[in-house]
């Protein structure tokens, strides 16, 4: 009973709140600046990239069972090295928590509550993850299990509520000259999925991990095709220099439909709202992991990880003060993901070929100790 | 510096007492043993109890044994007609003539065997069980030159007789509900249940009180580590007051503090049996007409009993829509301050200047309206519980045409906030859980302060913390929440939605149960084939 | 313990600090429309604005102290009276007012958002733009350029891309001070009108704020609908041109019927043509549906468009008939034959007009080439303008009549 479990079910609507949640306003924005018109293809192309590396993840963690991610480094690499790789890991998924956590705090500021102080609404934020985090990993894959159906739900609703204002000559000529661009563009699309590698956190909590495997391929394909769909759509109601020029590309989108039989008129307030719940998930995840980072790293008891939660306050309330405007949040955004993809793309495969060589080292051993 | 806060808030009684005497004086009664001397053992036994001038003894001389007996009894709670027909006559009148016994057994033993013909008897030695049976109601018979002494049972209560269920209504069900009388209530339970599995435990609380719990379930249904821990708890509790449900859910449930009732209470014998046969515990208590069910989820607080009357499809409508009346009880006032407040562009521009000039002459702003209207649908409520019946009229009437009609014209509210506060009362009406209905009621202060302070972000954050906090909760192993998350499809059949009886072959899963096939589909089967066949 | 502590210092935060952004809905004032005018006004020659006959008194606040530069726009709000239009209790009869049941200020400076802050100052409710319903602008302002004054409507997160946007023939500021006689506020009659089109096609449909801005971002050429107003009622007429950012003309309601089948964005209308049979008689074709398929050829480097046109109506109306007189078949193919050559006639005169008058290529023929050809397009991108005024179009027409109502 006391044991944390967690079904298949779960991993898959985990896999839904921490995926698609953290870029979904800003993405249309950064693929358009790459790719015009056919951003829907590179964000195809993210997509499948992250197929594969996901299924990376999910083979690395198969060959290490009972272990998460920084333990895997750590007994891959011996102790020096591996704490010295982990550090990357954790200062990505750091760095990745407060930026995210500004993008959070501008748009509620931008749309809900114009007043409000910005350090007000994060930490408010931040306090309710904190308490839902600290009472362990459970808690957070049963919220992820009521909230992601809805936030699927109202995603889908907007991208069918706006194919009233599709118009295909928005989105031709197709592949047009666009080639080199497109793939190009793919690397964004790929970095806004980053967060596929949780599995590697909750893997072990799961009763038969080879048996997770098709719903956390699932979890990650739901998000991608409604990212996909969304940025069709997107391109299919404005055209490209349109949406160069938007901040928030799918609040843009939900500001443009009307539909008479509504009941409430301004969708973009509904698809924020929906998102918060999301957001949460996310971020609580990404906490989560990096606060069993921390505690692989340093060695920490069991009994220490609720009190590191709470000091995670100060370091995100600090970075208000560091990043100014949305400008530079964006740029921001874009250095991380360029580390973090390094990171998940490139280091993630060599530790899994390393694991692999050691893993039929250990089984040779093992026969050469049977046989005699 | 806290601690001092706390300290005035803790009983003083807490603190050592000098009056234990007494407390020794009622313990220690087992020491205390019945002598061959009769008068001596009356004597003692009337001081243990304190002379009251309601219990009654009652000097016999059996003539055939040469003995001489007395009778004890509380005159209010025995049957008098078992202790005068079936005790005291066959011992003073049927022994009168006869033939001399003596010889032929112990005295005690032709006494207790053939002579009396009441029902159950024991024998009994200690003050402990003699105090204890005779406060219980029943009869104790002292014969002289023995030091021991016969209980019988003649326990004859004088109590409220089955009625309708009060705060649980159904349309179409059974309007029996329990009644304060512990006998009653098991015998409407084994009315219902004919298993020789079911079991009744009986267990005696309270040191002054002794009243009695009983603990019910299904052997091989009900798993076993369920009512080990259920017991052992109920064992723990050692209270001077008398228990009633909400002492024994403080002590059953882990998490006593929450708003939220981990412990189904219900009035209905057919509420009580189903949830036995589904694998539950059920704890019944002297004196009270409630019944514990135990654990419990959230979807099973929101199950009525008439869900189980109607078509599949309606009732399945019926249960979703309560599940909106939940969040609607807890939020609606709070989404109206803050959409009128914070973002009134999501409404259209009809409504909103609607709205904006029907508050147009009001003088407080909306949160004050708010509170103030959920301040006085408290009052009404509460005032709602004590009315005798001959006001009752009076104070509705007073309450709409008072609240409703004149607050309006005179401008002190707004008609859009009465409609708010009474569409939101009268949807927490429809939770049939009476505790979750206050648990609602309570949920709906801190999300309008919530939302007067941060809009529809602050009931956002509000809606995680709750979510966040229901997640967590945890009763011997099953989460508040089963059904619903951790994910289980076939237990949805009986939560969100009420499947056909065609369909409900397993017991739900997040109980565990030993047996769980709950119908068996075979015979109907082929019954359906025949006709078909016979049709054809 | 700790828990107790934690949630003690959240109340007590709560508390203490404010509610920032709790505004209640009566103090909010909900900017209904917008009307925006040329200051200083209107020169001479045209008719003498209503504002220089002002008294005195009120012009004295429309003027406001400015941080750079010099007044350039004048805009004119519509803000309801809320209290006039307050719901009916049981006990009252209801009252009539005859007065309008709006506000409206006008405010001179040259940054919107300054001249709405102004606003602030000179009235006790926030201006609030989310329930924004029309943006009225002079044709003067329009003549000027668009996307100069349209910057703060996009950037404002309280904006609807959904507003309607007008050019006024005339003043923009008359357009609002009308006093509608079924709807309570000029405005909402202006939001609403556009939804008519379809049954009157000489009405455009698509004309809000987002698509404006996405045409001008596109650099293609679009019409917004014209109105003209009387005291107490909003009439939309026509359409004015806009070449790139700049409007340069009018187009006639005609014109826009034609435009419209030509564009593709017909939603519903009619035709009338006279009888072939009868000289007095019209008759009156209800148009349905008009789907449009257009075929860029390029001859000698130009291009040339082959439209097809099919066309899906009932006879409505027909007027001054002989009596006695049944319709049969010969008869429907003969009218269809009518309406066809008039169409035809008319959508290439309507090309050949908007050619030569404006040269502004209203029938979106750049997103056909961009779309169908785009090797083409991209040598000519640039001087599309100059190639568009010479560029043929060869319109055919085919008309179908589905039924002819009740009676024959």
């Amino acid at each position: 009973m006391n044991r944390t479990t967690i079904s298949n079910f779960q991993i898959m609507t985990l896999a839904v709140g921490t995926v698609a949640s953290a870029k979904i306003f800003m993405v249309q924005q950064q693929l358009v600046l790459i790719s015009k018109q056919d951003a829907w293809i590179s964000m195809l192309l993210g997509s499948i990239l992250t197929q594969l590396s996901a299924m990376n993840i999910y083979y690395l963690s198969i060959l290490n069972p009972g272990k998460d991610l920084p333990q895997i480094y750590l007994q891959n690499f011996g102790k020096v090295l591996g704490r010295f790789l982990l550090i990357g890991g954790i200062i990505y998924i750091f760095t990745y928590i407060c930026v995210i956590t500004k993008v959070f705090t501008e748009v509620v500021k931008t749309f809900l509550l114009t007043e409000t102080p910005a350090t007000f609404i994060s930490v408010l934020l931040i306090l309710t993850i904190i308490t839902v985090v600290r009472k362990g990993v459970e808690s957070i894959t049963k919220m992820s299990n009521i909230i992601a159906p809805f936030f699927l739900i109202t995603l889908f609703l907007i991208i069918i509520l706006s194919a009233k204002e599709a118009n295909i000559a928005n989105i031709k000529p197709i592949l047009y000259k666009n080639t080199l661009n497109v793939l190009k563009g793919a690397i964004p699309a790929y970095a806004s999925f980053l967060g596929h590698t949780f599995i590697s956190f909750l893997l072990l909590y799961t009763p038969e991990p080879k048996k997770t495997f098709k719903w956390y391929m699932i979890g990650i394909a739901i998000p991608m095709f409604i990212y996909t769909l969304l940025t069709f759509m997107t391109m299919l109601v404005f055209d490209p220099t349109e949406v160069e020029t938007m901040m928030y590309p799918t609040l843009s989108l939900s500001k443009s439909i009307e539909f008479p039989i509504t009941l409430l008129e301004r969708l973009e307030i509904l698809m924020i709202i929906i998102w918060i719940p999301a957001m949460f998930i996310a971020i609580s995840t990404y906490l989560y992991a990096n606060i069993r980072s921390i505690v692989v790293f340093f060695n920490l008891k069991e009994k220490h990880h609720t009190y590191l939660a709470y000091l995670y306050l100060i370091p995100i309330v600090l970075t208000f003060y560091v990043t100014q405007d949305s400008i530079q949040t964006i740029d921001y955004i874009n250095t991380i993901e360029i580390f973090g993809t390094i990171q998940v793309g490139v280091m993630l495969p060599i530790i899994t070929l390393i694991s692999l060589i050691r893993n039929k080292k250990e089984k040779k051993k093992q026969k050469q100790n049977i046989s005699p | 510096m806290l601690r001092k806060i706390k300290n005035i808030f803790r009983n003083s009684s807490d603190k050592a007492t000098e009056k234990t005497d007494t407390r020794k004086k009622v313990e220690n009664l087992k020491q205390f043993k019945l002598t061959k001397n009769m008068n001596d053992n009356i004597t003692q036994l009337l001081r243990f109890m304190g002379n009251s001038f309601d219990i009654k003894t009652r000097r016999l001389k059996i003539r055939t044994l040469n003995i001489e007996a007395a009778v004890v009894y509380i005159e209010n709670l025995v049957d008098i007609n078992i202790v005068l027909e079936y005790i005291i006559k066959p011992l003073t009148i049927e022994s009168a003539s006869g033939p001399d016994k003596t010889a032929l057994a112990d005295p005690f033993d032709i006494i207790k065997d053939s002579m009396l013909s009441a029902g159950a008897m024991e024998v009994a030695e200690s003050y402990d069980d003699i105090v204890f049976a005779v406060m219980l109601g029943d009869t104790f018979l002292c014969i002289d030159g023995y030091s021991k002494g016969i209980v019988i049972s003649t326990k004859g209560y004088t109590g409220r007789s089955v009625s309708d269920p009060n705060i649980e209504p159904s349309v179409k069900g059974p309007k029996e509900g329990f009644v304060e009388i512990l006998g009653d209530n098991l015998c409407l339970i084994r009315r219902k249940i004919r298993d020789p599995n079911l079991t009744f435990e009986k267990h005696i609380i309270g040191r002054r009180t002794k009243g009695l719990v009983v603990i019910a379930y299904i052997r091989g249904i009900t798993k076993p580590e369920f009512v080990s821990e259920v017991r052992n708890r109920i064992q723990a509790i050692d209270i001077d007051d008398h228990v009633d449900e909400a002492k024994i859910a403080h002590f059953i449930v882990e998490h006593p503090k929450s708003i939220f009732p981990q412990v189904k209470t219900s009035e209905r014998p057919d509420k009580v049996t189903s949830a036995l046969l589904e694998g539950q515990v059920a704890i019944i208590i002297e004196g009270l007409p409630t019944v514990i069910i135990t654990p419990v989820t959230l979807p099973s607080l929101l199950q009525s009993a008439d869900d189980y009357h109607e078509n599949a499809y309606i009732a399945s409508l019926i249960r979703l829509t309560r599940y909106f009346n939940l969040i609607v009880s807890a939020l609606f006032p709070a989404t109206y301050v803050a959409i009128t407040s914070f973002h009134p562009g999501v409404l259209p521009t009809n409504l909103a200047l609607s709205i904006a000039s029907a508050r147009a002459g009001v003088p407080f702003p909306a949160i004050m309206e708010a509170i103030a209207m959920e301040i006085t649908l408290e009052i009404l409520e509460e005032a709602g519980k004590r009315l005798p019946k001959v006001v009752g009229q009076t104070v509705s009437i007073v309450g709409g045409l008072v609240i409703g009609q004149a607050a309006i014209q005179a401008g002190i509210v707004s008609p859009i906030m009465v409609i708010v506060i009474s569409f939101t009362a009268i949807a927490s009406f429809t939770i049939p859980d009476y505790s979750l209905n206050l648990a609602s009621r309570i949920l709906r202060i801190p999300f309008m302060l919530l939302a007067t302070v941060l809009g529809a972000y602050g009931i956002a954050i509000g809606c995680l913390y709750v979510l966040g906090y229901l997640c967590s909760l945890k009763n011997m192993g099953i989460s508040y929440l089963e059904p619903i998350t951790p994910y289980q499809v076939r237990d949805w059949k009986d939560s969100f939605i009420r499947t056909s009886y065609g369909t409900t072959e397993m017991r739900p899963d997040f109980l565990s149960p030993e047996d769980t096939i709950n119908q068996r589909m075979g015979k109907i089967k082929k019954i359906k084939k025949e006709m078909e066949d016979n049709g054809q | 313990m700790k828990r107790l502590i934690l949630v003690l210092i959240l109340m007590f935060a709560l508390c203490m600090t404010g509610c920032w952004d709790r505004k209640d809905i009566e103090t909010r004032g909900f900017v209904l429309g917008i009307a925006i005018d040329d200051y200083p006004p209107i020169p001479e020659g045209r008719t003498v604005s209503p504002e220089e006959t002002q008294p005195e008194e009120e012009k004295k606040f429309k003027v406001m102290q400015i941080h750079e530069g010099k007044p350039m726009y004048a805009m004119t709000i519509q803000i309801p009276i809320v209290k006039k239009s307050l719901l009916r209790s049981p006990f009252e009869q209801g009252v009539e007012s005859n007065g309008s049941k709006s506000y409206e200020l006008t405010q001179i400076g040259n940054s919107f958002f300054a001249m709405n802050r102004e606003m602030a100052s000179r009235i006790e409710l926030t201006p609030y733009y989310e329930h924004l319903q029309a943006i009225v602008i002079s044709d003067t302002l329009a003549r000027k350029g668009l996307h100069e004054i349209l910057d703060f409507f996009l950037r404002d997160h309280e904006m609807r891309r959904r507003t309607m946007l007008c050019i006024s023939d005339g003043e923009a500021k008359k357009i609002l001070d009308v006093v509608p006689r079924i709807e309570d506020y000029s405005s909402l009659v202006l939001a609403r009108l556009p939804l008519n089109s379809t049954v009157n096609s000489r009405i455009i449909h698509e004309t809000d704020l987002g698509r404006a801005i996405a045409s001008i971002h596109d650099r293609d050429d679009f019409l917004l609908p014209r109105v003209e107003a009387t005291k107490d009622e909003i009439k939309s007429s026509g359409a004015a041109v806009f070449k790139e950012n700049k409007m340069v003309g009018w187009a006639t309601p005609i014109e826009v019927e034609y435009i419209a089948h030509i564009r593709g964005s017909y939603e519903g209308g009619l035709i009338t043509a006279k009888d072939p049979n009868n000289e007095e008689a019209i008759i009156t074709l209800e148009i349905t549906s008009s789907r449009r398929k257009i075929t860029p050829i390029i001859e000698n480097n130009k291009p040339k468009f082959k439209i097809d046109l099919k066309i899906k109506g009932s006879i409505a109306e027909f007027t001054n008939r002989e009596y006695h007189k049944l319709i049969n078949k010969k008869d429907i193919n003969k009218i269809v034959k009518v309406f066809e050559n008039k169409i035809k006639n008319e959508c290439e005169a309507t090309i050949k007009n908007i050619q030569e008058k404006y040269g502004a290529d209203v029938f979106h023929f750049n997103i056909i080439l961009k779309t169908q050809m785009p090797e083409y397009w991209e040598t000519i991108n640039e001087k599309w303008h100059d190639i568009f005024k010479d560029v043929e179009a060869d319109v055919n027409v085919q008309v179908r009549i589905q039924n002819v109502g009740n009676i024959r």
